[in-house]
């Protein structure tokens, strides 16, 4: 009994050094149950799915983790990426080509990223009301570009769409039905690597870590936690516009919905991944795990017929229970 | 140097410390203005839309005003309102006992409120986190509860027009005057919940734990019991507000009350209340949610070309992020 | 005095005052350190302490008067400014971030780096073992310089900070309440390293309610009440008792 109780308590404050692995559970779990339970999904095309949809979320999901870790939220990445869609269509079919017309959204969304940063950092107010308050103010631009209705690509598609979002047809023709592998794959992975080192190993990194951790101990070493806090702000923007674009070179169309609910998602995604809520710990990597499981619930839901508010649902509540988890390990650990 | 000090404490002693000033000059500015640059603004029908809009989303307000005072958030509130509105609809058709009905819209959203207070107290999560996950979560339990349908009917029960039904004593005697009984409860509310707030012990804890956590438990005042019974009166109100809605409406969607969160927060922090708690009244949230009820109709009597009418949300994301920084300012802080 | 009185203080603070609103905290407060003494700061809540450091630390400016730093009249902006000028400062809360391993925080916004295009790469091997080497050179042991710093008792983080200040050269030390909420022992290690900052060269401020910590190492006090400065006195001119009595405003001196 004793050695059992000794054994219990070194296997917690494992966990607690590392909630990727309780992160990577959960994941395991959760696929177990959806392999059992749903019909097709442990085929190509399910699992394809998952991977590419979990991608556009990730590149977002990996900017919201370095926030998070700053000390910080941005609630308003869903309409920032229906902003920068829009652009990016309506610019495309005023006759820009589809270079440019990239780079403009990407500076939008970046814009808009800034601009809640300049919010926060010049007027102290809480960054998820903040958030909470341009979360509505850019779906309303989002509607009022578009005009209130969807915007497509007209035209045939250019090269650009295929670097951005390609389907690799040289794999996914192996498979029947026909899978859904995308280039975003690659990116996602791409950008995550980036980021991890950059968090890790460059001195901006570090500022992140303690401006989030102790903000007053990072001003007094002398951290410029403003100027810190806006280019992670600006930093979400982007990653969003990427994530926006590659989704646009995919779907080729965008409505003013697009991205509703996705504030969700991506925090709960950096939450589930031992991002903390009080900032100064988490990883990209925990966040990535976070993304995969919660792309896996949806699309086992859907394989399973049910309806989205029940995903939703699911999904607030493995938020919370995370949350907890996350509290109670780090509270002994 | 000191001159400039000086200058700028005058001017903070000039707006009065009273919070529903600055929100009264706010309601009657923007009424006057409207007035004049926006067409049918200033006729009764428009008038009683106004505060028929506003009486629904007030109810909600009166909730969430109490909530911020305190200290806390709670986002599910729009949730709880379409649990009500289902609960009433579901228990006074076809002969339903009313009262039956009435206790349960109250009594469902007032345990998911004590639920959202019961996690926060337990573990210490911060409540926007934790409401935004039972947003989602008690949505889901509407959509289970609603088995995916909505609810409406046709019936001419007269509980209905108890709650919400049309005065028409006065819209016989007005032409257009569209004023509703919802009104009278709304504003009974306000008086009930500002005397409260204000004349009663557990109004003045409110302040307290909202202001002082630490000072209030060191006073002896009960911070968690406080902060639930706020959560759970949030939620009570929030399931009124849906009786009030299906009243009207006779309809409750899944997306009922959907976004009245967001609404209900911005009207609070125009209305004078602070984000970081310790501040705020219930009169003030009454000016609020009449000065966004007045906004809304005006921006879609104005019918701008590039701001359509729909988009009544991003005005109120500005007037989250506006107010809040205003009020900020006001206050002498950043 | 603990040397002799020709050379330039280290910092020499004349007729500072200071208003919030319609509170004044300082009124007319001269205040000096001398090189290589420790000078203790003294005085009740809402003396004023907390205010002169902060403007010697760049968080406030004064509204009047005039700071000079080893003899050059200066004006401290911001903390980023009082950092390169050689003011340090010790709180408890404000000095570490937990989360973060020792060697992070000992090189908190001076990391060593490599210039890669715009990015910033980290020498992390370089700056272990120049943690551990820094640390070790004034006489504080840490068991691993990538340990969390939210893992080690309250007074080995504040010889750390301690450390890290002496390390980088620091001229002026500011210990704000370093001994509240530590044990006996580990009061003791603070105290001792206090006078090790002295030995090398710094000056230290040492804000303290405990009049028994500040009379075991403090050079001279400096007692302030109600924003203005009440008296300086060396070390010797007055016992426990006297200094409590007149920072309570029992006796006038």
């Amino acid at each position: 009994m004793q050695s059992l109780t000794a054994t219990l308590k070194r296997l917690r404050y494992g966990l607690a050094a590392s909630p990727e692995v309780v992160a990577l559970i959960i994941f395991l779990v959760v696929f177990v149950f959806f392999s059992v339970a749903a019909d097709n999904f442990l085929t190509p095309v399910a699992l394809s799915n998952i991977l590419t949809f979990a991608s556009i979320q990730g590149i977002i999901v990996v900017g919201m983790a370095m926030l998070m870790i700053a000390g910080e939220f941005d609630l308003s990445v869903g309409s920032n990426l229906a902003v920068a869609s829009f652009v990016f269509a309506l610019t495309m079919n005023a006759g820009v080509a589809p270079f440019p017309a990239m780079l403009f959204a990407l500076l939008i969304s970046t814009l808009l990223g800034a601009v809640n940063g300049l919010i926060v950092i010049s007027s102290g107010i809480p960054s998820f009301i903040a958030t909470l308050g341009t979360m509505l103010a850019y779906r309303g631009i989002a509607r009022a570009i578009g005009g209130g209705t969807f915007a497509k690509c007209t035209g045939p598609k250019p090269l650009l769409f295929n670097i951005l979002n390609g389907a690799v047809d040289s794999l996914n023709q192996l498979f029947e039905p026909v899978s859904n592998f995308r280039v975003s794959i690659l990116w996602f992975f791409l950008i995550a690597v980036v980021m991890t080192m950059v968090l890790m190993r460059t001195r901006f990194g570090n500022w992140v870590f303690a401006a989030g951790g102790n903000m007053g101990a990072a001003l007094a070493q002398g951290v410029p936690v403003k100027r810190v806090k806006l280019m992670v702000f600006a930093l979400t923007g982007l990653l969003t516009g990427l994530a926006s674009v590659m989704q646009f070179a995919h779907r080729t169309s965008v409505d003013p919905l697009r991205g509703e609910g996705w504030e969700l998602i991506v925090v709960a995604a950096s939450v589930i991944g031992g991002v903390q809520l009080t900032g100064g710990v988490g990883t990209i990597l925990g966040a990535s795990i976070g993304i995969l499981l919660l792309q896996t619930l949806e699309q086992g839901l859907v394989l399973m017929g049910v309806p989205v508010q029940v995903f939703r649902a699911v999904a607030g509540l493995i938020l919370m229970l995370s949350v907890i988890g996350n509290t109670y390990l780090s509270r002994q650990g | 140097m000191s001159a400039v000090a000086t200058r700028r404490e005058t001017k903070r002693r000039i707006i009065p410390e009273s919070p529903i000033a600055g929100p009264l000059v706010t309601l009657i500015g923007v009424f006057i203005i409207f007035s004049l640059f926006v067409p049918h603004f200033c006729t009764l029908r428009s008038v009683s839309g106004i505060i028929n809009a506003a009486v629904l989303t007030g109810t909600v307000t009166i909730g969430i005003t109490l909530l911020m005072i305190v200290g806390e958030f709670d986002l599910s509130v729009g949730s709880m309102m379409a649990m009500g509105a289902f609960l009433y609809g579901l228990y006074t058709v076809e002969n339903g006992n009313p009262l039956w009905a009435l206790s349960l819209a109250l009594l469902v959203p007032g345990l998911m409120g004590a639920l959202n207070g019961f996690i926060l107290i337990r573990t210490g999560i911060p409540s926007f986190i934790v409401t935004l996950s039972t947003m989602f979560i008690y949505r889901g339990i509407v959509w289970l509860y609603s088995g995916g349908q909505m609810l409406q009917t046709i019936e001419q029960v007269p509980i209905y027009d108890v709650f919400n039904g049309r005065l028409d004593f006065i819209a016989d005697a007005v032409q257009g005057a569209n004023f509703r009984t919802a009104a009278l409860w709304f504003v009974g509310l306000v008086f009930l919940f500002q005397y409260v707030l204000v004349r009663t012990r557990f109004g003045n804890h409110v302040f307290a734990a909202g202001g002082n956590v630490g000072a209030a438990a060191a006073q002896g005042v009960n911070v968690k019991r406080t902060k639930l019974l706020c959560f759970i009166i949030s939620g009570a109100l929030a399931g009124f507000a849906g009786v009030l809605l299906f009243s009207q409406f006779k309809t409750a969607l899944i997306a009922t009350g959907a976004g009245t969160e967001l609404t209900a927060i911005a009207s609070a922090v125009v209305g004078g209340a602070l984000l970081t708690g310790g501040s705020g009244s219930i009169l003030g949230a009454l000016l609020g949610v009449l000065i966004i009820s007045m906004l809304r109709t005006g921006i879609i009597l104005l019918n701008l070309p590039f701001i359509p009418a729909d988009n009544f949300e991003a005005i109120v994301g500005v007037t989250i992020v506006g107010a809040a920084i205003f009020n900020n300012w006001v206050r002498g802080r950043s | 005095m603990s040397n002799g009185t020709n050379e330039t203080p280290v910092v020499h603070m004349e007729n500072i005052v200071k208003h919030f609103g319609t509170i004044t905290a300082l009124d007319g407060v001269d205040f000096t350190v001398e090189k290589q003494q420790v000078m203790a700061l003294l005085g009740d809540n809402g003396a004023g302490k907390s205010t002169l450091i902060k403007i010697l630390m760049g968080v406030h400016t004064p509204d009047r008067g005039q700071i000079y730093f080893e003899g050059q009249p200066v004006r401290i902006n911001s903390p980023r400014y009082a950092r390169a000028m050689g003011i340090e400062a010790c709180y408890q809360d404000l000095a570490l971030v937990n989360l973060m391993s020792i060697t992070r925080n000992f090189f908190l916004g001076r990391e060593l780096a490599r210039k890669i295009g715009p990015i910033n790469w980290l020498s992390m091997r370089k700056m272990n073992d120049l943690t551990r080497a820094a640390l070790a050179d004034v006489g504080i042991k840490i068991r691993s310089p990538a340990e969390k710093v939210g893992t080690l008792s309250g007074g080995e983080r504040q010889s750390i900070a301690i450390g890290r200040a002496m390390h980088f050269g620091a001229k002026l030390l500011i210990l704000d309440e370093p001994t509240s909420a530590l044990s006996v022992a580990e009061t003791r290690k603070v105290l001792t390293y206090t006078l090790n900052a002295k030995e090398r060269g710094l000056s230290v401020i040492f804000i303290s309610h405990n009049v028994r910590h500040v009379y075991q190492v403090a050079d001279a006090y400096t007692i302030i009440r109600h924003g203005r400065k009440v008296g300086t006195y060396a070390k010797g001119e007055l016992t426990e008792d006297d200094i409590a009595d007149i920072i309570a405003g029992v006796r006038e001196c």
